[in-house]
């Protein structure tokens, strides 16, 4: 009894750990995280795109995206 | 302002949109942008966006004014430097420069040969214009915003606007703007303090201070041209009706709060 006691919190500690690793998450890689727009003539709209790859297992949401 | 794609499966891209309006802006413009995300190693993103917002023309050392005309001790007139665009075709003419206000005045003066840089401008080459505006007759105090115009004889932009802050000390400048008493002592006596600070046009003459009938005020100096006022009373409420602070010909009223 005394040597099973041990071994059955060892069990119980590495548990969440173990479901941890095989948890599918997301994985945000942006391609272009710096974008040169180039020179437009003043008073126009610049427009670019940022490529956002989902390298992740999970399907990766992005909730907001926040000027300055 | 930025649009995206909420949702972005395994293994696929998704678009997030930059827009930037350069209407208020002229040559380099750099923003950043924050993408919120649910990846737990990256829930915040940082992006950055570069766009060279071009004109008719460039100003140094920057696109608006700040002026804080002479009267109180700062900048007699102040100068920009207008600088036709490397992209532009013609030749620059700048015609008919103004301000938006009758106390002040604009003038312009084309650079014919290399000027060392001076102040907070650069090195001015032929073909530039200068722009120099002053501060004439009565200016009024406080902080006002006003407009430059003038014309380019180019294409992009015919006409160009600067705007242009104008901040004048006040003369008698009291703080705070309104006298508000503690409330009373063992011996009924009600206390208030105040800083007045002169301009340097009227710190020549004494500061007058002109309280209510039965109130006492006293001053003492708090540095260069500035004075610290403590106004007591004594009675059951502060007395209400104004308080005058005069420098020569100059005075300026400041209300006691009720």
């Amino acid at each position: 009894m005394r040597l099973l006691l041990p071994l059955a919190l060892g069990l119980v500690l590495a548990a969440p750990a173990a479901a941890q690793e095989s948890e599918a998450i997301p994985r945000a890689i942006v391609e272009n995280p710096k974008l040169d727009l180039g020179r437009v003539v003043r008073g126009q709209v610049a427009e670019g795109t940022f490529r956002v790859r989902n390298l992740g297992a999970a399907t990766l949401h992005i909730k907001q995206a926040k000027p300055g | 302002m930025a649009s995206f794609d909420e949702v972005i499966p395994p293994g696929q891209v998704g678009k997030v949109t930059a827009k930037i309006n350069t209407k208020d802006f002229r040559g380099p413009v750099d923003r950043g942008i924050t993408l919120f995300t649910d990846d737990p190693d990256q829930p915040q993103i940082p992006l950055w966006v570069h766009v060279e917002a071009a004109g008719s023309v460039q100003l140094f050392p920057r696109g608006f004014l700040d002026f804080r005309p002479g009267v109180g001790g700062g900048a007699t007139l102040v100068r920009l430097l207008v600088r036709q665009d490397p992209g532009e075709k013609g030749e620059l003419r700048v015609t008919d420069p103004q301000v938006d206000a009758s106390w002040l005045k604009v003038t312009a003066r084309k650079v014919e040969a290399p000027q060392p840089a001076i102040e907070d401008l650069p090195e001015a080459m032929p073909g530039d214009v200068l722009l120099t505006v002053e501060a004439v007759g009565e200016v009024p105090e406080g902080s006002r915003s006003q407009k430059l115009r003038f014309g380019t004889g180019l294409p992009t932009e015919p006409t160009v606007e600067v705007p242009v802050t104008v901040f004048v000390r006040p003369r008698i400048q009291v703080t705070p703007d309104t006298i508000a008493f503690g409330p009373a002592e063992a011996d009924g006596t009600r206390r208030a303090t105040a800083l007045v600070a002169l301009r340097p046009d009227v710190a020549e003459s004494p500061l007058v201070v002109e309280a209510p009938a039965g109130m006492q005020a006293t001053q003492d100096s708090a540095g260069a041209n500035r004075f610290n006022v403590r106004l007591s009373w004594t009675g059951k409420e502060p007395p209400g009706g104004q308080i005058v602070f005069r420098a020569g010909a100059v005075t300026r009223s400041v209300p006691i709060a009720p």
